[in-house]
């Protein structure tokens, strides 16, 4: 898939990490150098990934074809993010082919990795990308905005089928 | 039909049952969501509303055409596509394709299209388990209740409710109190399920036509659960759920979000084209997927000029929220035999029949507050007023009573009940009441006519009813000579409208317009103008204000088009004159009344705060004894965004104002008089009362009749209409 933009929008990705922070997700910019080291200081072992393409050093013990065990037993998913929605705090995960799904919802705790070049400024712009990413055969995307949620039990409370805990870690 | 004593103890127990959860948890999604509409911003809001409504205008225009490409569609990508003409086939269709799967058990996500065709049931009885993953749904399926709002089916069940429902049900170690262990119980039970499960079942907030997708929008995750975990996924949506294209999906993830919940975006929005090729969890080689179309009555209201509007709705809930009514009583009241809330009269009219939506049609009172909040721009309102003229049509109360028959000189057919009648009639009541004032009032108050009120018209004993002056307000005009403004200070001249109210019960405010403007320099006139029109309206006797529109129309033309600005103090007229009157008068004529009539405080707004008319004849604080305002704006006021104005007024003559969150008081009109909502009615005041009197004020103030007839009943205090207050001393 195609890089979105060409050059980092420094107020596009400072715009995006206050709307995460509204929707209590944490976030951090990290070189590219740095990402493996980061990443291991933000999971909580047994972690699970989907497969992150090249360039990320997991740490061995982290499979990245999980069964459906291992993502029952998982801590902490890993993933790749497609987008970032600056003016929501979303971040858009293509579910297929691979098991960014599941692995972005069955454990408590999701990581993202999110390109700065990847952050777009808004809903229609996202739609925009995700049409033409659906005209070349991409079939599967989710717009994760905060962690999962309920108000059905009388009040509040976070962590229902998908994670409590969110972080989106930005490469640039 | 049910009697009115009857439908006043359904909704008196509903009240005490149900009525403290249903109005904590609307009113809490209700503020969330003016909260989160202010920092969407009112342009930025519009923008998107009307970007979404003319998406479902072309997409309901073009839905046989959109049904066959999304077939296509979903077919080329490798799933199946069945078109069920009612809830019968699809059932057959569903049991079908659950049996072909091998299933005995099906996770389901949230789906109110499917609790309309009662899915659960029509599997459980070919002995499937079926599990409700959204834990809403989970907890009316244990209560095996039926939906109390669209959105929140459960709204209506309490945490301690909840408990002891799960406490009856599962096979606890100990209790579980707090809403983290209910849900973490909750998600651990259905993980189990979804995990046993080998179908799981959608609905489809969104279809797209051309890349056969489907949007699901959740907030716990559990539709994506669902749909990853099990390898055959059957997804059920009404055929109106289709868009044209993926990018038609931008504008309603936002709206249906900030609408329904008040949030910007819901925390899981998905927008996929099944079958995914995320390989299935449980070990099977490949997904299936049927998507399962419903038309059940809906081509029908495609064909139906009233009903057409309501396949706009996306389901969101922000009619029900923003209701009054709902939120005292909620939706196993106020609503069908699946769809609940303002917007449930159109969708059980067309779905389950006219008969369905005629059990609770009567709870909308056209207050109007829900207008603004829908998102795709749906008059709700006017649904129900259409629906409720062709109920009223199928009665078969023949009117015998020549007596009856005189005081009610409407233009309806047969069968309309004697109580929309009498209140449909209320200005001939007026007017022959104020005719034989003091006499009728006298008369009006003794226990053997409030008993034969009550009997005959649904007039409930325990409300005052309204005392008819002996000298009208016209007659009081023409008395003192017309209008004492000799040396006008503008060009502008005013047309005062002397609506029923005023004319005939609340002459007193009719007078302080008159000074309030008099004093500004403007010279009035009040015309013999007929009633509006509203009364008949809210009863459903459209025809009958369809005749009133063009009488007024007719009354006031010559005056519009010499120049004058018509004025009007009853705000529920005035909304006849500026909406309403859209569906009754040729172009031309509506046109020339709403663009020149004004609320009379807008009046004023524009003259003082516009023109700079010097209002120092106005009374201020000094001359009333007191700064402190506490205000409840008219709903259709608000509605028309015109309460600002009346604050702007009064804190330009140095006033403070407090004003009242009530969407509305409960009376509008008639809906507080009929003796099976009274008791609603009280309750809704109640609200407002309670509001009212946790304010520090030296005055309180309404604009409307109604608001001010309820809010002397529930506070021990009588409001003054504004311009009674601002009137020169």
């Amino acid at each position: 898939m195609s890089r979105t933009n060409n050059t980092v929008d420094r107020s596009l990705r400072s715009a995006f990490r206050d709307r995460l922070a509204a929707v209590d997700v944490d976030s951090t910019v990290v070189s590219r150098d740095a990402l493996a080291d980061t990443l291991e200081t933000r999971l909580t072992e047994p972690a699970v990934a989907s497969d992150l393409g090249d360039g990320v050093d997991l740490p061995a013990a982290i499979g990245t074809e999980p069964t459906l065990a291992d993502l029952r037993a998982a801590a902490t998913g890993i993933t790749r993010a497609r987008l970032g929605v600056a003016s929501l705090g979303s971040i858009v995960v293509s579910s297929s082919p691979g098991l960014d799904g599941p692995v972005s919802l069955f454990p408590p705790k999701h990581v993202a990795i999110l390109e700065a070049a990847d952050i777009v400024a808004d809903l229609e712009t996202a739609l925009e990308l995700l049409a033409a990413d659906f005209a070349a055969g991409a079939n599967d995307v989710v717009f994760v905005t905060g962690p999962s949620s309920t108000g059905d039990m009388g009040e509040l409370v976070v962590g229902v089928h998908g994670p409590a805990e969110m972080e989106v870690v930005i490469v640039e | 039909m049910t009697s009115k004593r009857d439908t006043a103890a359904h909704i008196r127990w509903l009240m005490e049952t149900e009525g403290e959860t249903v109005k904590h948890n609307t009113t809490v999604i209700n503020q969330r969501r003016y909260d989160v509409f202010e920092e969407m911003g009112e342009e930025a809001r519009q923008d998107l509303r009307s970007r979404a409504r003319a998406i479902k205008e072309d997409a309901i225009e073009r839905l046989p055409e959109l049904v066959e490409q999304l077939r296509e569609s979903v077919e080329a990508n490798g799933g199946t596509v069945y078109l069920a003409a009612d809830a019968a086939d699809a059932n057959r269709h569903i049991a079908d394709l659950v049996a072909e799967a091998g299933a005995e058990s099906v996770v389901k996500s949230k789906s109110m299209t499917t609790e309309e065709i009662e899915v659960n049931d029509a599997l459980e009885s070919g002995g499937v388990e079926v599990h409700e993953t959204d834990l809403g749904e989970l907890v009316i399926q244990l209560a095996g209740e039926k939906p109390s709002h669209i959105v929140g089916p459960s709204l209506h069940k309490s945490k301690p409710e909840i408990a002891a429902l799960f406490d009856e049900h599962f096979d606890l170690e100990e209790p579980l109190e707090s809403a983290e262990e209910l849900t973490a119980f909750a998600r651990d039970y259905l993980a189990e399920r979804i995990e046993e499960a080998d179908v799981g079942m959608t609905g489809a907030n969104f279809l797209v036509a051309e890349t056969g997708s489907l949007a699901l929008i959740t907030n716990e995750g559990n539709a994506r659960k669902v749909v990853e975990s099990t390898d055959t996924h059957i997804a059920v949506a009404g055929i109106e759920k289709i868009v044209p294209s993926l990018t038609d999906l931008a504008p309603f993830f936002e709206l249906v979000a900030s609408s329904g919940n008040g949030q910007s975006i819901t925390s899981y929005t998905s927008v996929f084209s099944p079958p995914v090729n995320t390989p299935p969890l449980d070990g099977a080689d490949e997904r299936a997927f049927h998507l399962v179309l419903i038309d059940n009555g809906r081509s029908e209201m495609r064909e139906d000029e009233v009903l057409r509007e309501t396949l706009y709705c996306v389901r969101c809930s922000a009619c029900l929220n923003s209701c009054a009514n709902f939120q005292h009583v909620g939706g196993h009241a106020f609503g069908g035999e699946t769809y609940t809330g303002g917007i449930a009269t159109g969708w059980e009219a067309g779905i389950h029949g006219q008969d369905s939506a005629a059990t609770f049609n009567d709870l909308c009172t056209g207050c109007s507050r829900c207008v603004n909040q829908c998102p795709v721009e749906i008059d709700i309102p006017w649904i129900n007023t259409a629906v409720r003229d062709r109920v009223n049509r199928t009665g078969d109360d023949a009117i015998l009573d020549p007596l009856y028959a005189g005081l009610t000189p409407d233009i309806e057919d047969g069968g309309i009940d004697h109580q929309k009648r009498l209140f449909g009639n209320f200005e001939t009541l007026a007017r022959v009441g104020s005719a034989l004032a003091p006499l009728s009032n006298w008369v009006g108050s003794l226990a053997p006519s409030r008993y034969l009120l009550e009997r005959l018209a649904g007039v409930d004993r325990r409300r005052d009813l309204p005392t008819f002056q002996r000298e009208t307000l016209r007659e009081w005009f023409a008395a003192r000579g017309g209008t004492h403004v000799r040396e006008p200070t503008t060009d502008r001249r005013v047309v005062l409208y002397p609506d029923t109210a005023t004319n005939y019960i609340d002459v007193e405010r009719g007078k302080a317009a008159v000074a309030v403007l008099e004093s500004l320099g403007v010279p009035v006139e009040i015309p013999a103008v007929p009633s509006s029109g509203r009364a008949p309206l809210s009863q459903g006797m459209v025809e009958t204000a369809r005749e009133r529109a063009h009488a007024v129309d007719a009354a006031l033309a010559d005056h519009l088009d010499a120049g004058a600005d018509v004025v009007v103090v009853e705000p529920s007229d005035l909304a006849m004159f500026r909406d309403d009157y859209e569906k009754f008068l040729p172009d031309a004529s509506f046109d020339r009344l709403s663009s020149n009539s004004y609320d009379l405080l807008e009046y004023v707004y524009g003259l003082v705060v516009q023109e700079g008319v010097d209002p120092s004849a106005l009374a201020g604080p000094d001359d009333t004894g007191g700064a402190r305002v506490a205000y409840h704006s008219h709903c259709q006021q608000r509605t028309m965004g015109l309460e600002a104005h009346t604050v702007a007024v009064l804190e330009e003559l140095g006033y403070e104002v407090q004003t009242s969150s009530a969407e509305c008081c409960g009376m509008a009109g008639s809906f507080g008089y009929k003796s099976q909502y009274y008791e609603l009615a009280m309750e809704v005041g109640e609200s407002l009362g309670d509001q009212l009197s946790s304010l520090e004020y030296d005055h309180v103030l309404t604009s409307g009749t109604s608001c001010g007839e309820q809010v002397a009943a529930v506070l021990d205090d009588d409001p003054a209409h504004v311009a009674e207050l601002i009137a020169p001393r």
